[in-house]
C-alpha cells in the first residue's frame, strides 16, 4: 500500500483505497463504454427498417455524451470510435462490411460524425471535471468552515490547540496531529495540542522533535512518505530519522510563524493503513497551520500581559513592604536606639527610667506593626495562581489527586477581577471549609462553586458526606464556622450553612463586590 | 542678609531638626549630657528649621533628611544660600548614595545614618564645629560609587519613577504622552545604566541607590 501510493493524485490515492490493482488507469469505465455502445447498437439495429444511417449516427452522439459525463474523456473517445465502427458495419450499405466500398461521400459523413463525437466528448468531460472541482472546492470550504467554527467557538483558551489538532485529524483523515510549541527562551519544543484518531494520548517521540527542529531551522515544510516529488524522502536526506512505533506511512511538518518569529511546528501523521493525504488535504493542513500560528501568537501575547500584570503586582507588594518597613519599623528601631542611648548617657535618673519605658512601648508597637505588615501579604496560593478561581482550581486539583475525594470546581457567570481582600477571605473560607470536609464529612464528592453575579460573588462548598447537626456543635469548637462567619461579616456578605445528619453539607458565602480598579 | 554666620565661644550650640519627636528627645538628652554641647532649639520640619536657624544661629545643626513638607536637603540649601558657612550635618535613616550626593551638593558638612552610635555622632558634631567635614568610611565609599555611575537623563528619571510605581510600558507611554517604542528605548537605557537585567531589578537598584522614591507614588500609600 505504501509503495503503491507514491503518486500524488487524489484519484489515484482513492483508488488504492478501493482496492483496485492498477494505479492511474482504471479499466471498468472502458468496459462500460464498450457495453454502452453495444447495447445502443443493439437497440438501433431494431430501428434499421425505419431510420436512415445518418439519423442513427445522430443517435450515437447522446451515447457518447453520456459516456463522457459519466466516465470521462478516455472512455468517451473509445465509445466514439466504436460508434463510428458500428455505424459503418451495421448501418452503412453495404451492411456488415467495415471500411469497404465506402464512397468518398460516406467517408466524409463518417469523418464528420467522428469529429463531432470526439468534440462533444471533450466538451462534456471538461464540464464534468469542472463540476467535480467545484464540488471538491465546496467540500473543502465546508470543512474549513466547520473547522474554523469549532476553533472559534472553543471558549477555553487551553483547549484551542487540541481542538485545532482534532479538526486536522477529522478533515485530513490523519492518524494523529499535534502542535509543538516553541519556547524561544529555552530553545525547546513541547507538545501542546495533540489529537489522534484512536483518542490515545501523546507519548513523546525523539524523531518527531528532531524533524520539528529542522523544520523550524530551515523555516519550511518537510514531509516523508508521499508528497510532491520535492518532499519525498526529504526528511531522510537531511539525515533525520523517521518517527517509529508505529511508523507512520506519511507525515507532513509545517513551521508556524507569525511575523517571522517562530511559534512552533504542526505535524500530521498518517497510519500505515490510513488514507494518505491528498493535495486538497495538504492545502487544508496548511490553512489550519496558519490558524494554529495565530492561536499560539495570541496565547503568547496573553501570557506576556499576564506576566506583566503579575510582575506589577510583585513590584506593588514590594513597594508596600518597603514603605511599611521604612515608615514604621526603621523609625521604631531608631527611636528605641536613641532612647536607650540617652538613658545610658544620663545615668540613673527619672529621665532614664522614662526613656526606657518609652522604648519598651515603642518595641511593642513595632512588633505589632511588623506582624500587620506580614499579614497584609497576599497568600502565596493567590500570588502563584494569579486569581481566586485559578487558586481554588489548583488547590482542588491537588486535593483530588491526593486521593479520597473527587473535587469539582464550577465557575459560573462572567468572571471579573476581585479585590485582594475579597480574594483572600474567600480563599481562606474555601480552605477552611475543604479542611472540614476532609476531616469530618467522610464525603466522596465535593462541588465547589464560584458564581460571579452582578455586583456580587458567591462561593459555595457542597459535599455528599455525613452532615451534622449545627445545634449540637458547641460554640468555639465550630469547625472554623465562627471564623468563616467573621470573614463573611468583614466582607459585608451573607454566610449560610445548610446541613442535616446524613444529607451532606453546603456552605455558602455571598459577598458584594466592586470591580477592582 | 549681609551678616555672615559666626560662631561664639563656649559650648557648641546645637539645633535638632527631625519630624520624629522621640529622636529629638533622645538626641537632646544625649547631647545635653555632654559638657561641651547644648541644644538651643528644635524643629520638626524644614521650613521651621530654616526660620529658627536664621534667628538662633546655632553652631551646628543636625538635620533630618526626610521630612514632610520641606526636606532636609532643601532646608540645607536654603540656609546655605543665606549663610554659606553654616555647619550642618545630615541625619538619615538610609545611606543611599543619591541622598548622600544631594546632601553634599546642598552644602551639608557631614552625613550620618541614624543608627550610628551616639559617641560617633558626638565626634562628628565636634569635627564639623571645628570646620572639618565628617563622613564615615561607608558614606565616602557610597559617594565615590555614585560619582562613577552614569547619570540618568531627566526623561529617564521620570520613566524610572513610573516604573517604580509598577506601571507597564504602555501605561508609562500614556502618562508621559510618549510613543511606546520611545518608552522601551528609555527603559533599556535605564537597565543598561543601572546594570540591571529586568525591570524589577532596576527598580530595586534604583530604590537602593535612592534614584527614585516610593513617595512619589501616592497610589501605593495604604
Amino acid at each position: 500500500m505504501v509503495s503503491a501510493s507514491k503518486s500524488f493524485s487524489p484519484r489515484a490515492a482513492r483508488s488504492t483505497r478501493d482496492g483496485a490493482t492498477s494505479v492511474g488507469f482504471r479499466l471498468w469505465p472502458y468496459v462500460f463504454a464498450i457495453l454502452g455502445v453495444a447495447i445502443a447498437t443493439g437497440l438501433f439495429y431494431l430501428t434499421r427498417p425505419w431510420l436512415q444511417w445518418g439519423e442513427i449516427a445522430l443517435l450515437y452522439l447522446p451515447v457518447v455524451i453520456v459516456l463522457s459525463i459519466r466516465f470521462g474523456f478516455g472512455p468517451a473517445v473509445l465509445g466514439a470510435l466504436l460508434s463510428f465502427s458500428c455505424c459503418d458495419y451495421f448501418f452503412l450499405q453495404p451492411y456488415y462490411t467495415l471500411f469497404l466500398d465506402n464512397t468518398p461521400r460516406n467517408w466524409l459523413s463518417l469523418s464528420v460524425f467522428l469529429f463531432a463525437a470526439i468534440a462533444t466528448a471533450r466538451l462534456a468531460s471538461r464540464i464534468r471535471d469542472e463540476a467535480r472541482a467545484a464540488e471538491e472546492r465546496e467540500r473543502e470550504t465546508t470543512m474549513l468552515y466547520e473547522a474554523s467554527q469549532a476553533i472559534s467557538t472553543e471558549v477555553d483558551a487551553e483547549r484551542l490547540l487540541p481542538t485545532l489538532a482534532a479538526e486536522v485529524v477529522r478533515i485530513s483523515g490523519a492518524s494523529e496531529c499535534a502542535v509543538l510549541m516553541y519556547v524561544p527562551e529555552e530553545h525547546s519544543l513541547f507538545v501542546n495540542g495533540y489529537a489522534s484518531d484512536s483518542g490515545a494520548a501523546w507519548t513523546g517521540s525523539r524523531p518527531v522533535e528532531g524533524i520539528a527542529r529542522a523544520v523550524l531551522e530551515y523555516n519550511r515544510s518537510l514531509g516523508f512518505g508521499i508528497g510532491p516529488a520535492g518532499w519525498c524522502d526529504e526528511v531522510r536526506s537531511l539525515g533525520l530519522s523517521l518517527p517509529a512505533d508505529p511508523e507512520p506511512s506519511a507525515g507532513i511538518y509545517v513551521p508556524l510563524h507569525v511575523q517571522s518569529s517562530p511559534m512552533g511546528v504542526l505535524f500530521v501523521h498518517y497510519a500505515p493503513d490510513g488514507l494518505p493525504f491528498t493535495e486538497q488535504g495538504e492545502r487544508l493542513i496548511l490553512t489550519l497551520a496558519n490558524h494554529a500560528a495565530v492561536v499560539i501568537a495570541r496565547q503568547r501575547l496573553r501570557e506576556e500581559s499576564e506576566g506583566q500584570a503579575r510582575q506589577n503586582a510583585i513590584v506593588e507588594e514590594r513597594n508596600r513592604l518597603t514603605r511599611d518597613v521604612h515608615d514604621t519599623l526603621s523609625h521604631t528601631f531608631t527611636g528605641i536606639k536613641f532612647l536607650l542611648e540617652a538613658a545610658d548617657k544620663v545615668g540613673p535618673t527619672p529621665e532614664a527610667i522614662e526613656c526606657i519605658a518609652e522604648a519598651r512601648k515603642l518595641a511593642v508597637e513595632g512588633a505589632q506593626e511588623a506582624r500587620r505588615s506580614v499579614l497584609a501579604l497576599r497568600p502565596a496560593q493567590l500570588e502563584e495562581a494569579g486569581d481566586l478561581a485559578a487558586a481554588i482550581g489548583n488547590l482542588a486539583r491537588r486535593q483530588s489527586a491526593a486521593g479520597s475525594v473527587e473535587i469539582e470546581v464550577e465557575i459560573s457567570g462572567e468572571p471579573f477581577p476581585l479585590s485582594d481582600d475579597v480574594e483572600e477571605n474567600l480563599l481562606r473560607t474555601f480552605q477552611e471549609a475543604l479542611a472540614n470536609v476532609l476531616k469530618h464529612a467522610d464525603a466522596t464528592q465535593v462541588t465547589i462553586g464560584l458564581a460571579f453575579g452582578v455586583g456580587e460573588v458567591t462561593l459555595s462548598i457542597r459535599d455528599d458526606g455525613v452532615g451534622f447537626d449545627p445545634e449540637a456543635v458547641p460554640p468555639g469548637t465550630g469547625f472554623g464556622l465562627t471564623s468563616m462567619r467573621q470573614r463573611s461579616a468583614r466582607l459585608g456578605g451573607d454566610f449560610t450553612l445548610s446541613t442535616r445528619i446524613g444529607e451532606g453539607t453546603e456552605i455558602q458565602l455571598r459577598t458584594p463586590v466592586g470591580a477592582r480598579l | 542678609m549681609t551678616t555672615d554666620y559666626q560662631t561664639a565661644d563656649g559650648p557648641i550650640r546645637i539645633m535638632l531638626v527631625d519630624d520624629h519627636s522621640i529622636v529629638r528627645k533622645g538626641l537632646g538628652l544625649i547631647l545635653d549630657a555632654e559638657p561641651d554641647m547644648t541644644v538651643i532649639g528644635q524643629a520638626d520640619n524644614g521650613a521651621d528649621a530654616v526660620d529658627r536657624i536664621r534667628s538662633l544661629r546655632p553652631d551646628v545643626t543636625l538635620m533630618d533628611l526626610k521630612m514632610n513638607g520641606m526636606s532636609g536637603v532643601e532646608a540645607v540649601s536654603a540656609v546655605r544660600a543665606d549663610f554659606p558657612s553654616a555647619r550642618m550635618i545630615m541625619l538619615s535613616t538610609y545611606d543611599r548614595d543619591d541622598d548622600i550626593y544631594r546632601s553634599i551638593r546642598a552644602g551639608a558638612m557631614g552625613y550620618l545614618v541614624k543608627d550610628t552610635p551616639s559617641d560617633e555622632i558626638l565626634d562628628a558634631i565636634r569635627n564639623v564645629h571645628a570646620g572639618r567635614k565628617y563622613f564615615p568610611p561607608l558614606v565616602s565609599e557610597k559617594l565615590a560609587e555614585r560619582l562613577t555611575m552614569p547619570e540618568l537623563s531627566e526623561r529617564e528619571s521620570e520613566v524610572l519613577r513610573l516604573m517604580t510605581a509598577g506601571q507597564s510600558n504602555k501605561e508609562i507611554a500614556n502618562s508621559l504622552t510618549l510613543a511606546i517604542g520611545t518608552v522601551k528605548c528609555h527603559v533599556n537605557s535605564i537597565l543598561a545604566k543601572l546594570g540591571a537585567d529586568d525591570r524589577t531589578q532596576a527598580v530595586v537598584t534604583a530604590l537602593k541607590k535612592g534614584l527614585t522614591d516610593l513617595d512619589v507614588v501616592p497610589a501605593f500609600r495604604d
